[in-house]
């Protein structure tokens, strides 16, 4: 969990503004749902190393049903 | 004589051809209606009667003379207020935007002018079509036109809402996350997101979802929407992800008989994820299908459930612009929520990005398979039909995620992986909401999946008019 003095640091590190109190407090909720989020997707487990996922770049237009 | 305005564009165009009716006719009888239906729908951004009647005399003039250019000359249409028009404001829906002019058109605007087509204003949005429901903007909150206590969902709501009311015969969208589809499934109109590359974004302002975003039509009926199609198709070296393709007919494409169609059914995530009443809509959608001659399958997507953890990490794109507003605070933005989660995509690291990479690419991947069995996937639009204004959801079941959850849960993952898909309206709920199918397909055969749907349409009924008066 965030507090508010680690969250107004790394405001002012990550966006360059420390935002009002209040709403500070607002955007810590929403960031530490998104870390959690963000916990949740590096917890996928794909299968291990197999290069067929570990792909991460794709070209979106191209069709791929061969 | 029918009420002009009511007709769908494949209907009114041979009647403007044949010169039984004139552009400047069609284009007055819409401002009566606009003026009549608009202030309560607040659907436009700006309107532009004066000149689009200079440009319905100057296409009058021009058939008159033997030049009719094609189903779209003489043909009034809007355009969403993030797709550039020379010389009038692309506000992307933001105060702080409003007074952004290009001296450029956007290249499907120079398409559509290009096959004679009117621009009688820009549609309004949802703040930097970064949200579904269109509601409390700068410019408006937009309403349904099937009930005016409802949202006609977003971010091209507008759009959708227009033409739903038969204010204009079509209208340009965008869709990043389910823009297009959403708010045509919320307003009973046919909403297509065509194949990632092809359709221009070159004059799209600005780039919010550069990686998941398209430009395509909202019309009446799917017919309209190819033809729609058919005029801003194509490559443009001005739009670094457009790609050459083959030049084709989509009007033409969907007038073609459909038979042995292979429909997909996917059973988990996208039915346990909506309403038991449009699940049943849906269902009989299909089975609509079965009946002209489709075959249908159940088919799997299992990592298709974890599709929201790629927008969580991938939707921070448009801080590449939005930051520096963002940085401004909260005022900032009509939709607050908007500065937030881009407040929260500066703390989304490279290496959430690349996983969630890794994981839209196994999305795509699991399509593709299916679609090696299958030729096109039904799927619910949407999770439930359009909500009340200033009222915040949930999915069903309890699922969290508010109304950004309900408004791309089930149309994201065709943004992702950059498919087809048409949202065609099947059918209405019992408080008698419009509610969406959506079919998709394989890459490039957006003529395909456009012809399963107006077969659809030929078999079920076309267009329907709100009870909006």
């Amino acid at each position: 969990m965030l507090t508010d003095d680690v969250f107004r640091a790394l405001l002012v590190e990550y966006v360059g503004v420390a935002f009002e109190p209040e709403d500070r407090e607002r955007l810590r909720a929403v960031v530490e749902r998104q870390q959690a989020r963000m916990r949740e997707l590096h917890a996928i487990d794909f299968g291990g190393d197999d290069p067929r996922t570990t792909q991460y770049v794709e070209d979106f237009r191209l069709p791929r049903y061969a | 004589m029918p009420d002009l305005s009511l007709l769908p564009i494949h209907e009114l165009a041979p009647m403007i051809e044949s010169r039984d009716v004139s552009p400047v006719e069609v284009t007055r009888a819409l401002f009566d209606r606009i003026d009549r239906l608009e202030p309560r729908l607040r659907s436009f951004i700006r309107l532009e009667p004066e000149q689009a009647l200079t440009q319905a005399l100057a296409a009058e003039v021009e058939i008159a003379r033997g030049g009719y250019r094609g189903p779209l000359h003489g043909i009034p249409l809007g355009i969403k207020d993030n797709i550039a028009v020379a010389g009038w404001p692309t506000t992307s829906g933001s105060a702080l935007m409003s007074e952004f002019v290009t001296d450029y058109d956007a290249t499907v605007v120079q398409r559509l002018r290009a096959a004679g087509a009117t621009i009688v204003g820009k549609n309004n949005m949802h703040e930097w079509a970064m949200g579904g429901s269109c509601s409390n903007g700068p410019f408006g909150t937009v309403h349904n036109p099937w009930d005016e206590t409802r949202v006609p969902g977003g971010s091209s709501g507008g759009s959708a809402a227009a033409v739903s009311a038969s204010l204009i015969y079509g209208s340009l969208g965008t869709d990043g996350m389910g823009s297009i589809r959403t708010p045509a499934s919320y307003c009973g109109v046919v909403g297509f997101k065509p194949t990632y590359g092809l359709v221009s974004r070159f004059g799209q302002l600005p780039p919010t979802s550069s990686t998941s975003d398209h430009v395509g039509p909202i019309t009446k009926d799917v017919r309209d929407a190819a033809i729609l199609l058919g005029a801003i198709a194509g490559y443009d070296a001005n739009d670094p992800t457009s790609i050459q393709s083959a030049s084709v007919d989509y009007h033409a494409e969907v007038g073609r008989p459909l038979s042995g169609l292979r429909v997909g059914v996917p059973v988990s995530y996208f039915f346990e994820n909506a309403e038991p009443e449009i699940q049943a809509l849906v269902h009989e959608g299909v089975r609509q299908l079965a009946s002209i001659g489709g075959e249908v399958h159940e088919i799997h997507i299992p990592w298709v459930e974890k599709i929201g953890l790629v927008s969580a990490a991938q939707g921070n794109e448009s801080n590449a612009f939005l930051l520096q507003y963002a940085r401004l605070g909260p005022q900032a933005f009509a939709d607050r929520t908007i500065w937030e989660r881009v407040i929260a995509g500066q703390f989304v690291r490279r290496a959430d990005a690349a996983q969630a990479g890794r994981l839209r690419s196994l999305i795509r991947r699991e399509f593709a398979n299916v679609l090696q069995e299958v030729d096109v996937i039904v799927t619910p639009t949407n999770p439930t039909p359009a909500f009340l204004i200033d009222v915040t959801g949930d999915l069903p079941g309890g699922k969290p995620g508010g109304n950004l959850a309900i408004t791309n849960a089930l149309t994201s993952p065709f943004n992702f992986t950059g498919m087809p898909a048409v949202s065609v309206p099947c059918g209405f709920t019992a408080d008698g909401l419009p509610v969406g199918m959506t079919i998709s397909g394989r890459h490039w055969e957006d003529a395909l999946v456009l012809r399963a749907a107006h077969q659809y349409q030929v078999a079920t009924g076309g267009y329907r008019s709100p009870p909006i008066t």
